[in-house]
């Protein structure tokens, strides 16, 4: 459920983060894992946005809900990570590892594990464009929401994630573009 | 009614959230960001201080330097610190905060402030240039202008390091000057790879 802050300075900047903190840290994660495969350099994205979040929490004014706010703040690092990483010339993230295979077999019973690295890996492997629309589409945002946090219409919204959504079914192997 | 596409992204949902490990996280980023907060002061104060300190110098001896060539140079010298002070400032207006708007806002702003880094990169050869053009006169007024000549280790520190500090501050400048350029050039690949899914 949204919360839109009726008070955005009711509260003081330190028990706003440290709620955020408590309430988004998991979100953050796993859309840190969206930006980069490796783990160490994906616990400094993390460590990236929420200081990030910390130092833009004074310009939130309330004209979008936190989460929204948050979302923004969050995937604006992430694109600056990928910005970082290209400027020293490393593998980008979407080349790395192939995406675990099991759905395929229908005897294979996979594990709640192997289903989200397969996932993960394959959200990984989308482009941009389309990875930042299903990641947050998989976090419960609606169309109105996503396209607040990127910029873009909701139309626009609705055209890359049905396009993620193929893609994703064709690299998980399920039923595909229907 | 529920579709199996509805089922499908539901079951995507579903595995996206579950696998969560157990963290402590907050912990270790509530330390980081503080850590980041007080480099971030140290950085600031470390810069008051050298730029205050370099003033106030440049002043005292514009101020007190019985020699009027000298209190040319140094007056130069501070009118130079304080335009290059007064440009950073105009320079990076509006443009310093943390991007709190949307990713394609944000890639503006990106590419706003690479533009600007370059802006600053040319007015940086100009500084340089006016530096030189300031040290040159003054060092030799320094080394020349008395009726002996200059020690020869006087005159080595002086062109020395007249000439190893512009090396280093040409060196700098142009590599700052190409870091401008891949930077813009990352930044409109990753507007393509934004816009890729919609045009693909």
């Amino acid at each position: 459920m949204e919360v839109v802050l009726d008070q955005p300075m009711a509260h003081d900047r330190e028990t706003r983060y440290l709620r955020l903190l408590s309430e988004h840290e998991r979100a953050i994660r796993r859309l840190a894992s969206s930006y980069e495969r490796e783990p160490a350099r994906q616990q400094d994205l993390v460590q990236d946005i929420w200081l990030a979040l910390w130092q833009a929490l004074p310009m939130f004014r309330g004209d979008c809900s936190e989460r929204t706010f948050v979302f923004r703040i969050a995937h604006n690092r992430g694109v600056s990570h990928i910005q970082r990483w290209r400027r020293r010339r490393t593998e980008p993230l979407e080349a790395a590892a192939p995406i675990p295979h099991g759905a395929p077999d229908p005897e294979h019973v996979a594990t709640e594990r192997e289903r989200r690295q397969q996932l993960q890996s394959a959200v990984q492997r989308l482009p941009l464009g389309l990875r930042q629309v299903i990641v947050l589409a998989l976090e419960g945002l609606s169309h109105h929401e996503i396209a607040d946090v990127l910029g873009i219409t909701e139309n626009n919204v609705a055209v890359r994630l049905t396009r993620a959504r193929a893609a994703l079914a064709r690299a998980l192997g399920s039923s595909g573009e229907r | 009614m529920t579709t199996a596409r509805d089922r499908e992204m539901q079951q995507w949902m579903d595995a996206w959230h579950a696998s969560d490990e157990a963290s402590a996280a907050p912990e270790a980023i509530r330390r980081h960001v503080g850590r980041r907060r007080l480099l971030f002061a140290f950085w600031v104060g470390c810069e008051i201080v050298v730029c205050g300190g370099m003033l106030s110098f440049l002043l005292h001896r514009v101020l007190t330097h019985p020699d009027p060539v000298e209190k040319l140079a140094m007056g130069l010298l501070a009118l130079i610190t304080v335009s290059a002070l007064a440009f950073s400032w105009w320079n990076w207006r509006g443009v310093i905060l943390t991007g709190t708007g949307a990713t394609s806002a944000y890639i503006a702003l990106s590419v706003e402030r690479t533009r600007r880094f370059r802006r600053a990169v040319y007015v940086g050869w100009a500084i340089l240039a006016a530096e030189v053009a300031v040290f040159v006169p003054w060092i030799s007024y320094r080394l020349y202008a008395g009726p002996d000549a200059p020690p020869a280790g006087a005159e080595r520190f002086g062109w020395g390091l007249l000439a190893g500090i512009t090396a280093a501050a040409v060196v700098l400048l142009s590599g700052l000057h190409m870091w401008t350029r891949r930077e813009a050039r990352i930044l409109d690949e990753l507007r393509r790879e934004l816009d890729e899914g919609v045009r693909s």
